[in-house]
């Protein structure tokens, strides 16, 4: 497995806690956050914001123009709040 | 998921039949996550609610010409964001790296609350010093915390629906993020301060 110096796993930081590393990339983060408190903190502090972000920011206005452009073109009600999430 | 199912099932969708059904019900599925992105780059109630209602058409008409390699989701957030973009060359262009004013509207709701009134007025802050750091970012950094931290979009994703570099991307995640906590720290030091006296 490859060893990462501190400058390199700043730049793999957000690739990290948003899930798009994987296999050895992924393996060698984690491994280097272990041993270096910095690091480890500095990715904690990325997730924590990520995790701000997805619980607290947001909108869940439901736009009164786009019931109308349900009912009027698609003549169907528009379906309970919610979001599909991410595409798998 | 439901939405990538449709194109797969469903095929070529003839008007009028029962393609449209699925795609009228798929579609309406993404309305609140099209209506949050509108809002994070229009800012104006009014404005986010045009973007939609014109991406909805637009995908309506362009329903078949839709690229079945792509999902229904991405490719409505490409339309609105495309519908965004030209409605910005009509008008006037966001300066890069404004510094820009919060634009909130008063009927949006925000999520979280909790049952303990001190955690909720806390957190409360935390939310809209948050929202407010967010919505205070220049476009091309608000586009991709949106897409990324709040729709869950992947970075080849973003970068197929915003038109550029994946590397785009992953460099204005960075830089965004890192506003986004700078304007976090001032807000937070305040309310510590607060607390101690």
């Amino acid at each position: 497995m490859k060893a990462l110096d501190c400058e390199t796993l700043g730049l793999l930081v957000h690739p990290y806690v948003d899930g798009e590393l994987v296999g050895e990339d992924k393996e060698a983060v984690e491994t280097h956050v272990q041993r270096c408190a910095r690091c480890g903190a500095a990715l904690a502090r990325e997730q924590e914001l990520l995790g701000s972000c997805a619980r607290r920011a947001r909108f869940t206005g439901r736009p009164r123009a786009c019931a109308r452009l349900s009912g009027a073109c698609w003549r169907r009600p528009l379906p309970a709040p919610g979001n599909p999430g991410p595409p798998s | 998921m439901a939405v990538r199912v449709f194109f797969r099932s469903e095929g070529t969708v003839e008007p009028g039949g029962r393609g449209d059904e699925g795609f009228c019900e798929a579609a309406l599925l993404c309305l609140d996550g099209l209506f949050g992105f509108a809002m994070s780059l229009a800012r104006d109630r009014s404005a986010a609610e045009d973007l939609v209602q014109e991406t909805y058409l637009r995908a309506l008409s362009a329903r078949r010409r839709a690229d079945p390699a792509q999902n229904l989701r991405g490719w409505l957030f490409t339309i609105l964001h495309n519908v965004w973009r030209n409605e910005r060359r009509r008008v006037r262009p966001e300066p890069l790296g404004e510094a820009i004013r919060p634009a909130r509207s008063a009927e949006v709701v925000w999520l979280q609350r909790t049952t303990d009134p001190e955690k909720e007025l806390e957190r409360g802050r935390l939310s809209e010093s948050l929202r407010d750091a967010i919505e205070g970012l220049p476009e091309h950094f608000r586009a991709v915390i949106v897409l990324r931290g709040i729709e869950g979009f992947s970075y080849q994703e973003i970068a197929s629906i915003l038109g550029c570099p994946t590397g785009t991307v992953m460099s204005r995640l960075a830089r965004g993020r890192a506003l986004v906590r700078q304007r976090l720290a001032a807000p937070a030091a305040r309310l510590a301060r607060e607390a101690a006296r």
